[in-house]
C-alpha cells in the first residue's frame, strides 16, 4: 500500500476538520466523552471517537485506507496542549 | 522502572527507545514535559530517520497561546519493557515526553542537578510500598 501523505494545506485541515466536528460530532457527543480524541476523515466526514489517540486514528484508517485525518478532542479547542494553559480561553 | 537525571537545567531527562521501521532500536534522550499532555514530541529530521508513516494533523495550543498544526506520526516506543503504539507530534525541540505517556506511572524525581529521576508503574510501585 502506498504511504499516506497530506493532500490539503494545513489550513485546509483545520477548516474542514472544524467544520465537520461542528455539524457531524458535536450534536452527538456526550458527556461521557469529554476529552476523548475525535479523528475526522476532512473529505467524508467520517469519524471515530476514542479516549486514546493512536486507536482512534487507526480505527479510522481501517475503515478508510486513504483517509486524510485532522484530530481533534471533545470539549478543547486543541488536541493537544504544549506548556500548559493560556491564562485566558484556553478550553 | 526507568530512570533518569536531573541535568544542570533543571531539566528531567530520560531515556526512551523507539522502534525503526525495518526492526532496530533507536536509544534517544527526552525530557519530561507535565506541560504536554501528548504523548511524545520528535524533531522532523528523526521521524524521517525512523521512517515513521505519516497519520494524521492536529492543532496544539502553545504557552504563548497560540495554535499551531502539526504532523501526526505512528511510533511504536519501547516503554518499561513493553511495545506500545503511540501517536508522535513532530515538533522541532528536544524530544518530549508528555503527561499521556506517564498515564499509569509514579514519576518520582529530586530536582537538584544529578538527582536521580524515577518513573516506576503505579501497580509496581504500590506492591512495593505495601511489601
Amino acid at each position: 500500500m502506498e504511504a499516506l501523505k497530506p493532500r490539503y494545506s494545513p489550513t485546509e485541515f483545520a477548516k474542514r476538520g472544524r467544520t465537520f466536528y461542528d455539524q457531524k460530532v458535536h450534536p452527538h457527543v456526550t458527556e461521557a466523552d469529554e476529552g476523548k480524541f475525535v479523528a475526522i476523515d476532512i473529505e467524508t466526514g467520517v469519524y471515530e471517537i476514542d479516549s486514546d489517540d493512536y486507536t482512534a486514528t487507526e480505527r479510522l484508517l481501517r475503515r478508510q485506507p486513504t483517509t486524510q485525518i485532522w484530530l481533534g478532542r471533545v470539549g478543547q479547542r486543541t488536541a493537544y496542549r504544549i506548556g500548559g494553559y493560556p491564562s485566558r480561553g484556553g478550553s | 522502572m526507568i530512570t533518569g537525571r536531573v541535568n544542570g537545567f533543571y531539566e528531567a531527562v530520560i531515556p526512551i527507545h523507539l522502534q525503526e521501521v525495518g526492526g532496530g532500536i533507536r536509544a534517544l534522550e527526552a525530557l519530561l514535559d507535565t506541560g504536554f499532555n501528548g504523548t511524545l514530541t520528535l524533531p522532523l529530521e528523526l521521524i524521517a530517520t525512523l521512517k515513521l508513516p505519516w497519520r494524521t494533523r492536529g492543532n496544539a495550543l502553545l504557552a504563548n497561546g497560540r495554535e499551531e498544526m502539526f504532523d501526526i506520526y505512528a511510533a511504536t516506543i519501547i516503554w518499561d519493557g513493553r511495545r506500545r503504539s503511540i501517536l508522535v507530534e513532530a515538533v522541532e525541540t528536544q524530544p518530549l515526553v508528555g503527561m499521556r505517556l506517564l498515564a499509569d506511572y509514579d514519576v518520582r524525581l529530586r530536582v537538584q542537578p544529578g538527582e536521580v529521576v524515577q518513573i516506576v508503574a503505579v501497580s509496581e510501585a504500590e506492591t512495593s510500598s505495601t511489601s
